[in-house]
């Protein structure tokens, strides 16, 4: 076989062990997925079991949805959806990446994944690669679960007890459309987390106990250091400034304002669909970002060549 | 035939403690070698060496490469088993077997799946939920289908029982060992694996104290048991060592003619035990670890 195809079978498979271990990455996106659910269509059965209350939609909801297009509406509710459930992924990729090169230690697992014709670097990549592009993955596969249950349940009760009928309701492309967009801007903004994602990795690699507390504390002492020496916050506010830079873009294209590092509010040009947009990556903040948690990434796999079992 | 290790001068440190005082290996195919010392004698630390797991200072070579460099390409030919249950408890059994063929380029599953046929380990089952026995029976169905050219085990039976020990070993020997391939095994029950090696080395204190072939051994050291009023003649033949057995004297000599020994009393050929105690030299506490 030649060394190309061993490679990819052999990261598709490393892939695939991670998400044996970590079932956390598909199903907390499932449950909360699901509850979404439960919640839309309870929200929709209580509307027409109660007469007065669908009257209400009937009359004031419906003209104006039909007005301006349940498309849109659709569109905005998915990607509302998908915000909440990569909200929720944040969550669980931050225990998994801080896991995934300690608990192999911890267990000593290390020893057996070693011991096959794997590079560091593979493994390490593969464990990157599910963090980045798998995690949206799988939330994408959630909603579209979520999109076909939504039809088969919530759909059919609107149309029966409303004005609205199952036409209207029914815009897989608008939500098809949304997915795709959600998708890309979540892979985008793996690449702009890059850095916070390399130092979990870096950790994991490299901490013998409590990989927790050593993610949290340096960054931690470092802000208080400098606060308790200059009486200044610039690390905070540099981390914070970093974290919020994608969502810049999105305010103002979403919102159709602009908030400026000066604080102040001023109002921009049209209003677009994008989330986050390609435009981020003129931002130079981007790319130092990114540099450095490839930086974090490669000591990460140099630590991993060396380190055994921890104690 | 070149080496499958070749070691010169290799040695390890641990901050102020050295490991590794510089040991010279040269380890052939198609032999079984027994790698025997005390905990702390720098075993697993020349196995970790050898597959590439930790940084040591002078040569090594594994089957031509230095496993500093190439740890990743060295796993195509070499297989090991660090103790048991290194194995992840949340894996299932058809898991492990999926994922060793799919990285594996020279795994055999119709092979692992014939000897997991014969073990009572369903595909189903969590290494969690397996006993320790057969977690390292699972371990070895994985390391047996790999086509490999050199096997390593770190104390492979460690807290296994009886049944399993000897079935492990009795499996290696039919099932795997080919006769080209090469086999480095560390363990404390020297009894077990005695029958099996072609090759020992006892390591104290970070190095190499005897490297034999077992066909050598009888050749070389004999025991003898002295008859009481031979004692002090047995004494001035400068005995590797010895002690009292129900009252009588049992001496181990090296390298005494078969011819001066028979005037002293019966000769015996020593197990491997009896010849680690008395290389290591250190009475009992070794002694009790060799056998435990």
């Amino acid at each position: 076989m030649n060394r190309v195809k061993q490679t990819m079978q052999s990261l598709y498979w490393l892939v695939r062990r991670e998400l044996w271990e970590h079932k956390a990455l598909w199903i907390a996106p499932a449950v909360t997925g699901g509850l979404l659910l439960v919640a839309t269509v309870w929200g929709f059965i209580a509307m027409v079991s109660n007469p007065e209350a669908a009257a209400i939609f009937n009359e004031q909801a419906v003209p104006q949805l039909q007005q301006s297009g349940t498309a849109d509406l659709a569109h905005g509710f998915t990607r509302a959806g998908m915000a909440l459930l990569y909200m929720v992924m944040l969550v669980v990729l931050f225990f998994y990446c801080l896991d995934s090169l300690y608990g192999e230690r911890r267990d000593r697992s290390i020893l057996f994944w070693r011991s096959l014709p794997v590079s560091d670097t593979m493994t390490v990549l593969s464990k990157v690669l599910v963090a980045l592009l798998v995690a949206p993955l799988i939330i994408a596969a959630v909603v579209v679960a979520l999109e076909v249950l939504d039809l088969m349940t919530a759909g059919p009760i609107v149309a029966f007890g409303t004005a609205l009928t199952y036409g209207e309701y029914f815009q897989p492309l608008a939500v098809l459309s949304a997915i795709t967009g959600a998708l890309a801007d979540m892979w985008l903004l793996g690449l702009w987390f890059l850095p916070y994602f390399g130092w979990l990795f870096l950790i994991s690699a490299w901490a013998r106990r409590a990989a927790f507390l050593w993610a949290l504390m340096p960054p931690l002492g470092v802000g208080l250091a400098e606060y308790l020496m200059f009486r200044t916050t610039g690390f905070f506010r540099l981390i914070g400034e970093h974290l919020a830079l994608p969502f810049r873009g999105m305010s103002e294209q979403q919102f159709g304002f602009r908030v400026d590092s000066s604080g102040v509010l001023t109002q921009a040009g049209a209003a677009g669909p994008d989330l986050t947009g390609l435009s981020g990556l003129a931002e130079p903040g981007f790319w130092i970002g990114l540099s450095v948690g490839v930086v974090f990434l490669a000591t990460a796999v140099a630590i991993r060549r060396y380190r055994g079992e921890t104690a | 035939m070149t080496a499958v290790i070749k070691a010169n001068g290799l040695k390890k440190r641990y901050g102020r403690t050295e490991a590794l005082a510089g040991i010279d290996m040269d380890i052939q195919p198609g032999s079984i070698v027994g790698l025997i010392g005390p905990n702390g004698a720098g075993k697993t630390s020349a196995l970790k060496a050898i597959l590439g797991l930790t940084r040591f200072s002078g040569e090594l070579e594994v089957m031509g490469q230095d496993p500093r460099v190439a740890r990743h390409q060295l796993m195509r030919d070499v297989c090991f088993i660090a103790d048991v249950a290194v194995l992840p408890r949340w894996l299932k059994v058809g898991q492990a077997l999926d994922f060793v063929a799919g990285v594996h380029p020279r795994f055999n599953r119709e092979r692992a799946d014939a000897f997991l046929a014969r073990t009572e380990i369903r595909l189903d089952s969590k290494v969690g939920q397996l006993s320790k026995g057969m977690v390292t029976q699972l371990h070895l169905a994985l390391v047996m289908a790999i086509d490999a050219k050199l096997l390593v085990l770190d104390e492979p039976t460690l807290g296994l029982d009886i049944l399993y020990r000897k079935a492990f070993y009795d499996t290696l020997l039919n099932d795997y060992f080919d006769g080209d391939r090469t086999i480095l095994v560390t363990t404390h029950q020297v009894e077990e694996i005695e029958k099996i090696l072609t090759h020992v080395m006892f390591l104290k204190a970070g190095r190499i104290i005897l490297d034999e072939a077992m066909d050598d051994l009888p050749e070389r050291y004999r025991e003898v048991l002295v008859k009481p009023d031979q004692v002090e003649a047995a004494r001035a033949l400068n005995p590797l060592h010895e002690r009292e057995l129900l009252g009588r004297h049992l001496f181990l000599f090296e390298g005494q003619a078969k011819e001066t020994l028979a005037q002293l009393g019966e000769i015996h050929h020593p197990g491997i035990a009896d010849l680690f105690v008395a290389k290591m030299g250190t009475g009992r506490a070794t002694a009790g670890e060799v056998q435990s």
